[in-house]
């Protein structure tokens, strides 16, 4: 196979992850260019969100799953890949916060712990990062997130720290560290509602979402190049409560999906970001999902295929797919999952974003092959 | 537009010669931008591409040149053509990129794509005739190293 550079990167950038590892065990110039060749990184990197898409499960909040899967058939390509400590994980027992162009943040600790660590890792380099806390913190923290943003191409973890508020201690103090910029965490304001439950996935052009529980006229956003936060109108006559609102990235489009009625679960579409007047609703009668499906309540994941979309039975392990146009569910045989979150495969090393003088880590030794 | 058919010559690297249509012909970018060019005397040559591939091509230009043909038969005809030898798979990706034919280029890679798909390291070896040139310690080390994908 004496193929030229470029059209060997053409094959083995379009085959799936599993694939990509098997090959790169089949000989050396096939393992130098799935390994140290940058086009190849750049060629992957701009097929992967259509080629498979990915989603990362996670079991009890502690055990990670990766799953590609095949949008002809809404079917996994493979079976669920286990992200273990001993190959893509810097320990067990890890809270998955965020992800964002194939990089994730996991969080080690319980977060109103006193002491708990944050890591960015490439769970398919085995490589990781240990973002410095302040020290001798005595400060329990509300909530993390991960987020990038294009216009700067940098990424950011944000997280709400404990401060008084009316008189008492709520997550209200929002820090900001830009990853291998400075390790400092910076304190940018605080939030106009103190947060109580975490951030949402929704991140939208570099814009970090979240709700309040207890107001459902707003959402807030944290904007990650400016570092503002604004507030933007929810749809109009949501009811409470609002734990069963949830906030979704869809087609980079922010989603809110209320699942608070007996017969029917709404997608609101915010089909131009800012502009309440945008919000638009998809509505899914309860009654037409079919009988080994129903459940209550549905999280949207993501958007695949034709408009259809990925979601998550709550507080269960079903992954089905909604085809809006037909009304009609699929089922999605992936197993292990309790929480899914839409996650983009890259190889691209964690030295692209915390430089080169920072130092990552490698789950296991890297071997060198001449 | 002159509405009678031109025809091209094209000359392979060994010298066999094929008369070809022009409209058929440009489905080659290459050859297109030398018609376009001016640079079309009475001969074009292929120095890449041998005669046996080149019937191919030929086969492939024509069948997606017909007028009113099916969507369904084209469909039929593409899984047929890519099922070859290794060896002509591979020489006609090198063919199809010497002319430009995007089309034609992407879908032999993709039938590489697909004989790759699902295949172990050793099966991929034996599918394209890879020689493995890893030492036993580096094979060993690098199984090790990605084992979790061999679960």
């Amino acid at each position: 196979m004496d193929l030229s550079r470029e059209i060997m990167l053409e094959i083995l950038s379009r085959l799936s992850i599993k694939s990509i590892f098997y090959c790169k065990t089949v000989c050396k110039l096939w393992y130098s260019l799935l390994t140290s060749d940058p086009l190849f990184v750049d060629m992957y990197h701009k097929r992967s969100s259509s080629n498979f898409p990915s989603l990362l499960l996670s079991v009890n909040g502690f055990k990670h799953f990766f799953v590609e899967l095949k949008a002809i058939n809404s079917q996994p390509l493979t079976r669920t890949i286990a992200l273990s400590p001993m190959f893509h994980l810097p320990s067990p027992g890890m809270i998955l916060i965020g992800s964002c162009n194939g990089f994730v943040c996991f969080l080690k600790g319980w977060n109103y712990g006193l002491v708990h660590s944050l890591y960015i890792s490439n769970p398919l380099l085995s490589e990781y990062y240990k973002v410095k806390m302040p020290k001798r913190e005595k400060k329990i923290c509300g909530a993390y997130a991960f987020c990038f943003s294009e216009a700067s191409g940098q990424y950011k973890v944000l997280r709400l720290g404990y401060g008084k508020f009316d008189g008492r201690l709520k997550a209200t103090e929002l820090e900001v560290c830009t990853l291998g910029v400075d390790e400092k965490w910076r304190y940018v304001g605080e939030v106009p509602e103190p947060l109580w439950r975490s951030f949402s996935n929704a991140n939208i052009n570099g814009f970090v979402h979240w709700m309040n529980s207890e107001k459902n006229d707003s959402i807030y956003s944290f904007n990650s190049l400016t570092e503002e936060v604004k507030s933007l109108l929810a749809p109009r006559g949501l009811r409470p409560p609002s734990y069963n609102l949830t906030l979704a990235e869809l087609g980079n489009c922010l989603c809110l999906c209320d699942s608070n009625n007996s017969e029917y679960i709404d997608i609101w579409w915010m089909k131009e970001y800012g502009i309440a007047e945008s919000w638009t609703k998809t509505r899914i009668l309860k009654d037409t999902i079919q009988p080994n499906i129903r459940s209550d309540r549905f999280i949207p994941i993501s958007t695949w295929k034709d408009g259809e979309i990925l979601m998550q039975q709550d507080r269960g392990m079903q992954v089905v797919s909604y085809n809006p146009k037909e009304k009609k569910f699929t089922k999605v045989k992936v197993y292990f999952g309790y929480a899914a979150t839409r996650y983009i495969p890259s190889f691209y090393s964690l030295k692209t974003v915390i430089g080169e003088s920072s130092h990552v880590s490698y789950t296991h030794p890297k071997i060198d092959i001449v | 537009m002159s509405s009678s058919t031109k025809f091209l010559t094209l000359k392979t690297c060994d010298d066999k010669k094929f008369v070809l249509d022009e409209a058929i012909a440009v489905r080659s970018q290459t050859i297109k931008n030398m018609v376009e060019d001016d640079c079309v005397s009475n001969v074009i040559p292929l120095p890449n591409v041998d005669s046996k591939t080149m019937t191919k091509v030929i086969e492939y230009w024509k069948k997606h040149s017909e007028e009113g043909i099916s969507k369904d038969m084209l469909m039929d005809f593409d899984k047929a053509f890519v099922k070859v030898h290794h060896s002509i798979l591979h020489a006609l990706i090198l063919a199809a990129n010497f002319l430009n034919d995007k089309e034609m280029l992407d879908m032999m890679c993709q039938e590489v794509v697909d004989r790759i798909k699902g295949k172990t390291p050793e099966e991929i070896r034996k599918e394209f005739d890879i020689k493995n040139d890893f030492t036993p310690e580096e094979e060993e080390e690098i199984r090790k190293e990605n084992a979790w994908a061999f679960e």
